[in-house]
This record gives structure tokens, sequence and C-alpha cells, in this order.
């Protein structure tokens, strides 16, 4: 419900409202009131102003245009004072152009606003005017006179309007407090009464029905507090029948308690034994559940109604077969595998759903995980009281480990039948007494053995091994072999079968305990075929060593056939040698047969030709020919046969300048003469003479015999040369012992035996550092040098440079071969020290070459290595300890 | 009449100056006897004779030379100089390369090291015929 004061509100503010624009309006309409009083008296001033003005420029003569200038400034006073007067102007001022010149009355506003206004720039016409407001409700009003010759009045309202204004203000303030104030008075005179009743309210509700309730309030209040009395009224009849009734109430419930406090006290006693009850049982109840637990992973129950349906299924199926009990119901006729065992199950199950007690069977059903489970099923029927068939009920048990287990059992035991059976040794198993130490009958034998005994099983099963063994063999301590029998032993035995054949046989024999029974197993073998296959290896064997003394012997003989391959080969090289050796001799020897020739026929000629000299020459003549022989027996640098070329064609010039006669082959004879021009010039006027040809030619004879004897010694030298590294070559250190060699000479001496064949185009550059003396054996270290100089000759085809480096490291020398051939392949740079390997021609090289300077080298723990770049030749490195 | 030349090619200076003496002493002045110590250098003498106008009669010839060896050189003579009288004296000479000398290069013939002198005289004299 609405409070009342909401509607008072209400009106007081719809009232306040309407007030409040009443007033605006009553203000805006004096407002405009007064801007009208102010237009009707500014358009009064201005026409009086008009009127005034024309009357004072009558009266003074001027006109308008002139007033500037004719205006003193006391005129300009007289013309204000005057036109306050008459338009009771508040003030008045008269400005020319920007700057005011004359005002009436100092007053600050209006000297500001004067200035602020003739600043505007817009041009005042004569007699137009403008009006601007100013503090207080003044306003100013601008008349133009001239162009530029303003006059400003300013005017002040009355004061009685300021006052209405005020009274206005102060009204509406007022009522705006007492629209607030009043409602809120009211409102705390109506609560105080509100609070009153409800005070009395609280105190019939403490019961106390008999408080003090006004009854004069008006409206709403005094309808609420007749409703109250009379509900105070009521509540008092109603509370007295009330506690009549708690009073009777209350006796009952005293004695019902009584009786409910004795049965507690009863119940309290039944919790306590019940208590020792539950302990009990969920004591047993743990046990059977483990049991059941166990059970459960091998043993599910169901009962099925006889039309096959399930009835139960216990949920431990769900660890034996995977399915849900919900999902075994559907498919559980489903599961069977095509195991044949299964028809038969089938049928026990169809006699029992008939009534007919049945042993317990197998089934073989597909698990969830789709392995093959076997389940041993017990079933039995279900009879009501009646006698009647209801139900069966089973017991499923997963026996599919064990199935397995006997499965393994059977194939191991089938497997171990399989060796008893048809191993071809005698297999036998007899009992032994161990209290009586005896022997026993025999209780199980192979096939094989009963086939070679001749008797069969049960013949066996009444004899004991003492039995078997042939009789004119017998041994006295070989009878009993029950001591033999008891560790495990082998021993031989001969044994005779029924039809009298003597079997050799080799027995093994092991005891262990069947039953409490001692038992020994023996195999025995017939070692007659052993025995022959011994024999026959012995004889293999014989053959073998034959054999392999044949073989030692050819490996000898092969290792003599390498030597002497190593040999041939070491000849081949040798050979090549000799025939490029036989023409570094055969050289100095064509020389030497020459030479000597020449000496004997100069020899002869000069002899043949002296007495002439000496008696037919002049004395002259003998003179050129000692200047002759003198200046060809000083020793002079030898020429090449160019420069002996080039020496001719200057003489025979000179000569022929000279008018010599027979210039040509006089140049020839002193050339030969090795009279070169530097000595021509002295003997150039002998040489003029008409005999000189002769007499040079004489001297000629003579220094041939000079000349052929040095050719001889050179030759011979040249010739000893090639001998010598020949001897030095072909060396043999008798007794094959390492002895300290010059590497460098060695190398040399080699090059020496190949010069003939390296100057055909080999350049051999020497790059040697000095060595000490190696350990060597010499010959053998210097084939290798001649294989790899060889080598190289070949692999240069006899054109390029050989490098020959040798380098002293520590206590190794290094001597290098490089040359710029075309290299090796990268593929047989391995091969290349194998034996018989070779690229060469056939005929052009063993292959045993660089088998023979590796083989060489590693007797001198040194070793050999070779780098190539294909195209770009090959460098094979030595390495040879000092020591 | 212009004399003919007899052109002796070795490396060895020894061989080429007791040759020179030899042939010197028995042919005389008849010839004009030059020696060169390798096949290039014959053949600048060749050429240079040439331009002399001197016909070159026999070349004595080594077979074993760095640079040009004598069969190679025998061979250019023969191209260049067809009508010389080639003569290979050697110590050492591989019956192959003879045979392809006598074939390609009308070798006249071969005399090997150490040499008679009277064989070479009769091969020369035989072989200046042959020119003539």
């Amino acid at each position: 419900m609405k409070s009342p004061f909401s509607r008072i509100n209400f009106f007081w503010r719809i009232s306040l409202l309407i007030f409040v624009i009443s007033t605006f309006l009553f203000v805006f309409s004096l407002y405009r009131e007064q801007k009208n009083h102010q237009k009707a008296h500014a358009k009064q001033t201005r026409e009086r102003s008009e009127i005034i003005l024309e009357e004072l420029l009558s009266v003074s003569g001027q006109k308008k245009d002139s007033l500037v200038h004719k205006f003193s400034m006391s005129d300009w006073e007289s013309f204000l004072n005057h036109y306050l007067k008459l338009t009771q102007a508040n003030s008045a001022a008269v400005s020319i152009g920007d700057s005011q010149i004359f005002s009436t009355k100092k007053n600050a506003c209006f000297e500001k606003e004067l200035l602020t206004i003739s600043s505007h720039k817009e041009s005042i016409h004569f007699f137009t005017c403008d009006r601007h407001f100013l503090k207080n409700n003044a306003y100013l009003i601008r008349y133009g006179l001239t162009d530029n010759i303003s006059i400003f009045a300013c005017f002040e309202p009355p004061p009685a309007t300021r006052l209405y204004l005020i009274l206005i203000v102060i009204s509406f303030l007022v009522l705006l407090s007492l629209a607030f104030v009043l409602p809120q008075l009211f409102r705390w005179r109506f609560n105080k009464q509100l609070q009153d009743i409800t005070d009395v309210v609280n105190q019939i509700s403490d019961k106390d029905f008999d408080a003090n309730l006004r009854y004069d309030y008006a409206g709403v209040l005094g309808n609420l507090t007749k409703a109250i009395h009379k509900m105070r009224t009521h509540l008092k009849e109603i509370y007295q029948d009330l506690e009549l009734r708690v009073i009777r109430r209350t006796s009952e419930i005293s004695m019902r308690n009584a009786e409910l406090r004795k049965t507690h006290r009863e119940i309290l006693k039944q919790n306590s034994e019940l208590k020792s009850a539950y302990e009990a049982l969920k004591e047993s109840r743990d046990k059977y559940e483990q049991l059941i637990e166990h059970l459960e992973n091998e043993y599910f129950f169901y009962s099925k109604a006889l039309n096959g349906t399930l009835l139960f299924v216990s949920p431990s199926v769900k660890n034996i077969l995977g399915y849900e009990v919900k999902n075994y119901r559907e498919i559980h006729d489903a599961i069977y595998t095509d195991n044949p065992l299964n028809q038969q199950a089938l049928q026990y199950h169809n006699q029992i759903l008939l009534g007919h007690p049945q042993p317990k069977y197998t089934i073989e059903v597909t698990s969830k995980n789709n392995d093959i489970c076997v389940l041993e099923i017990s079933e039995v029927a279900v009879f009501s009281e009646e006698g009647k068939l209801v139900s069966i009920q089973g017991l499923a048990h997963d026996i599919t480990e064990q199935q397995k287990a006997q499965e393994l059992i059977r194939e191991q035991e089938e497997k171990y039948r399989m060796l008893f059976t048809h191993a071809s040794d005698f297999i036998m198993m007899y009992e032994v007494n161990t209290q009586k130490k005896t022997v026993g009958k025999f209780i199980e034998a192979n096939h094989y053995a009963l086939e070679k005994l001749g008797y069969s099983l049960d013949q066996v099963r009444e004899m004991t091994p003492l039995q078997l063994q042939a009789v004119e063999f017998w041994k006295e301590e070989e009878i009993y072999p029950y001591e033999l029998a008891l560790g495990e032993t082998t021993f031989e035995r001969i044994w005779e079968s029924k039809e009298g054949n003597i079997l050799d046989v080799e027995i093994s024999a092991h005891s262990f305990r069947i039953r409490n029974r001692e038992v020994v197993i023996i195999v025995a073998r017939d070692i007659k075929e052993r025995k022959r296959a011994e024999e026959e290896i012995r004889f293999v064997n014989e053959e073998l060593v034959n054999q392999k003394e044949n073989l030692e012997a050819l490996v000898d003989n092969l290792t003599q056939t390498q030597e002497q391959l190593v040999q041939s080969e070491k000849m081949a090289a040798l050979g090549q040698l000799i025939a490029g050796i036989a023409h570094e001799i055969n050289t100095p020897l064509g020389a030497i047969k020459a030479s000597i020739g020449n000496l004997s026929d100069s020899l002869q000629t000069a002899l043949s030709e002296l007495p002439s000299l000496f008696q037919a020459q002049s004395i002259d003549d003998l003179r050129l020919f000692i200047e002759i022989f003198e200046v060809a027996r000083n020793k002079k640098p030898e020429l090449s046969s160019r420069e002996k070329r080039q020496m001719r064609r200057e003489i025979t010039s000179r000569l022929k300048e000279n008018d010599i006669p027979n210039a040509d082959l006089m140049a020839d004879t002193l050339v030969y003469l090795e009279v070169y021009v530097d000595a021509l010039d002295d003997l150039i006027p002998s040489l003029k003479r008409e005999d000189a040809l002769k007499v040079v030619r004489s001297a000629r004879n003579f220094i041939s015999l000079l000349k052929n004897t040095n050719t001889i010694n050179l030759a011979v030298e040249k010739a000893t040369k090639v001998v010598f590294a020949l001897k030095k070559y072909a060396h043999r250190d008798t007794m094959g012992e390492k002895v300290p060699t010059d590497i460098i000479d060695n190398i040399e001496t080699v090059l020496t035996l190949y010069n003939n064949q390296l100057k055909q185009g080999v350049e051999i550059v020497r790059e040697y550092e000095k060595l000490p003396l190696v350990h060597c054996y010499q010959d053998e270290i210097s084939q290798v040098w001649t294989n790899l100089i060889q080598n190289a000759i070949q692999a240069l085809r006899y054109e390029g440079n050989l490098i020959i480096k040798t380098h002293l490291q520590g206590e190794f020398v290094f001597v290098s071969f490089e040359d710029n051939g075309p290299g090796i392949e990268p593929d047989i740079k391995d091969k290349i020290f194998e034996p018989f390997f070779t690229t060469k021609k056939q005929g052009e090289g063993s292959g045993l070459g660089l088998d023979i300077v590796k083989k060489i080298i590693e007797k001198h723990n040194g070793t050999i290595s070779v780098e190539s770049q294909l195209g770009e030749g090959a460098k094979f490195i030595i390495k040879l300890p000092i020591e | 009449m212009e004399r003919k030349a007899i052109i002796c090619v070795d490396d060895e200076i020894i061989i080429l100056e007791s040759l020179r003496e030899q042939l010197e002493k028995h042919f005389g002045d008849t010839y004009l006897y030059e020696t060169a110590e390798s096949a290039e250098e014959a053949m600048e003498i060749l050429d240079e004779l040439d331009e002399e106008g001197i016909d070159v009669a026999i070349i004595v010839c080594d077979w074993l030379m760095p640079g040009m060896k004598g069969d190679k050189f025998l061979l250019q003579i023969d191209l260049k100089y067809p009508r010389v009288v080639k003569v290979l004296l050697t110590g050492q000479a591989d019956q192959e390369s003879v045979d392809t000398l006598q074939d390609l290069a009308d070798l006249f013939t071969l005399i090997p090291k150490p040499w008679n002198k009277e064989e070479l005289i009769k091969v020369i004299k035989s072989g200046l015929q042959e020119n003539e």
C-alpha cells in the first residue's frame, strides 16, 4: 500500500512546480517590460537628441560638416551639458575618430566601455545609433554625427526594478524550503503514532493482553487500532484454551518418557550383543571372500532354465572368459569352438536337461580375447518339492592351464618315448636292491636292444644283466655291475645274443629312484663299428701325415722356386742392365779403338813427314810449326761441336780477309789444333806463306797423337766408371751380414748403370740430404733402388723427371723416388706390392719387382709406401732404420 | 767442284772426335766433315749446308741419344733429304727399330760399336757410291 506521505509529497511537488513556472513567467514578463521600456526610452531619447542637435546647430549657425573644425573644447562642453539636461542621460561623451575628445563625467565603467565601443571600426553615419548594455542594467547609446564624430550617452534604469527582482528570489527560496521541511514534519508525526501502536502490539505478543491502546487516531491509523483490538480479544481466548491443553499433554508425555527410557536400556543391551555377533560374522565373511575371490579366478556358477536360457551367471565369468554377465547371457551359446569335444558335451548336457545325472564333462569355448578356454562343467538338475524338474545348476571350472600343462607333459613323454623306442642304442632298465645289494631283473628295453639281442620283452624281463654277458668272456671282477651301476659310469662289456652273436658294447649306466625302487638305466652301444672306425681314422691319419710331409716338401720346393723366381727376377733386371751397360762400355771402346787407329796413322804420317819437315822446310816454316805447336799444346776450354763450327766460320772469314789461300781447309785444321781466333793475329803473317797449310797439317799429326791419347784416357775413365759401378752392384756380401752402407753412393751406382737408359730423356733431380751410414744388406738394398728406378723409367716411358730425395729424421732415413709419369690407378694401388702383379706387357716384367722390394725393406725392419695421383705421377717412400 | 759433306752425329764427344779423325785421315780433303752432338744440331747443320748449296753425302748417326733418338732423326732426314745416305753407328739398338728404319728410312747399313776402321771405310765408300 502506498504511504500517505507519498501522496502528500506528490501534491506538494506539483504545486511547487506550478509555482516555480509561474514565478519564472512573471520574472520573464517583468524583464520584457523593462526592455520595452528601455527601447521606448531610447527611441524617445534619439528623437529628442535629433531635435536638440538640430536646434543646437541652428543656434550656432554651423553646418554639420564643419563641426569638427569650428567647435572648440568649450563649445563641446556647453553642447554636451545642454544635451544632458535635455535627455536626462546620466553622462555623455563625444569622440572624433578613435580618440575621445570630451566627456562630461568621470565614470570608470563608462570610460572603459566608451573606449571599447569607440574602437569599433564600423563607421556610424549621421543619426544612426546603436545600443550597448552595461552593468547594473545601464546602457549606452552612440550617435553618429558625421562620418567620424560620435556622441555617446549613458542611461541608468530606475532602482525600483532591482527591488522587484530581489523580492521574487527571496519568496522563491522560502517556498523551496517549505516544500522540503513540511513533508518531513508530517512524516515525523506519523512515525511517532505508528511507534505507539507497535509498542502496544509488542506488549500483546508478550501475552500482556491488557495494554493501553489509544483509539483517537484518524484515518488509516484509526482503522488499524480497531483491528488490533479485535485481534487482541480473540488471542486472549485461544491462549487460555491452549494453556489448559498443554498441562494435560505434559503429564501424558512424562509417563510415556519413563516407558521409553526403559526400552532404550534394553535396546542398548541388545545392540552390544549384535555388535559382537557382527564382528564374528564379518571375520568369517572376509575368509569366505578370500576363498571366493580365489575361486572366482577359476570358477563361475550358473543356473539354466529347461529351455536353455540362462537364469543366473556369477560375475566371475568375467575373470575367466572376459565377458560381462549381460554379455555372456546373450552369446553363451555361440562361443563354442568346432572341437569334437563340444559335440559330446552337448549330449551330456541334453541328458541333464532331461533330469539324468551325468559325470563332469569338458567344453572348449572362445574367450573375449579370442583365446581358447577349456572349461570343466559339473551340472546338476534341480527338482521342486513336488519332484518336478525345475532347472539345472552348473559350475564351470577353467582348466585351460591344466590342460596345457598336461599336453606339455604328454608331448615330452612322447618325445622321450620316441627317443627310447627308436634310439639306435641299447636302452634298458633294471632294478637293484640296495639293501641286499643285488641286481634285479630288467624292467624295460627298447626295440633296438630287443632286436639285437634277439629276445622278446617278456623274455628280457625274466633276465638280469648278468645273464646277457657272453660266458667265454666272463671275468670274475666284471660279473657284478651293481657297484658300477650306482654311480654314473661308463664301462665296456661283451654280450651274447640269443642267437649267440657276440656284441662288443660300451655301457653308460645311471641310477635313479622311482617310487622307492632303485632303478638303473643303461645305454649300451655296439662299439664294434666304432673300433673299426677308429682303425680307419688311424689309417687316414697316417695318410694325412704322409700327405702333410709331401705338402711340406712341396712348400719347400715352392719356396725354392720362389727364391729362384726372385733370383731370376734379379737376373732379368741385371740382364736388362747388362744390355744397357754394353752400350755404355761399347761407346768408350769404339772411341778407344778408333783413337788407337788414328794414333798409329798419325804417328806413321808424322814420322814419315818428320825428316822432310826438318830438311826441306825453311827456318820460317819451322818457326810456324813451333808456334802452332805451342799454341796447340796449351790447354784450352773444351768447345762443343756447335762452338767449334762457329769458331771455324770466324777463322775462315778472318783468313779470307787476309787473302790466305785454302782458307776453309786451313780453318778446319786450325780448329782441330785448337788454334782459335785470339791466337790468330800473331800467326796471320806466317800463314800467308805458300807452304803454310802443309806446315800446319804436319803439326796436326803430332797434336793428333796428344788428342787421341786424351780421348783414349777419357774413354777408359768412362768405361772404368761403368765397370766399377757394375762391380759394386754385383758385389755379394759373402757373410750375409749387414754392413754400414752409404745409401747415396749406393743409389748413384745404380744410376750410373742406368745412365744410358736415363739419358734418353729422364732427368734425374737429386735432392740429397747428408745421411749417416746405414746398416743394411748392401746388394739387396741396391736391388731395391734398381727395381724402383727401373719401374720409374718404365712408367715415364724414358721421358720425364725422377726426383730422388734422401732425408734423415731421428733414427730413420727416408728415401723417396718420385716420377711425373701417369701414376697408379687407385684400384690397383693396394695390389702393386703383391707378387706376380704387373701392369707391364708379358715378358716385360715378372711382377715380382715390388714384392721383392717390399720383402727386402721388411727384412731391414723398414717400410715402403706409395703416394700417387692419377696423371701426376707416383712417389715411393722408403723408411729405413739406421741400425 | 764443291765438296760434299759427311756428318757424324753422336752424343759422346770422344766418339765424334775419333770418328771424324778417322774419316778425315782416310778421305782427306775430298769431303767436308761436320760433327753434331745431337740430332737437333745435325738438323741445323743440314739446313745450313743446304742453304750454302753443299750436298750432304752421308750421315753417320748414333741411335741412343738424349733428345731425338737416331731412328726418329733418320726418318726425318729421309723425308727432307732423301738422297742422303744414312748409316747407323750404335752400341745397342733393338732389332725392331732397325727393321723399321730399313723399311721406312732407307737405312743404308748399321755398324755396331766398337767398329772396325776397315769395315767403316768400306761401308762409307759403298754409301758414297750409292750417293753418286
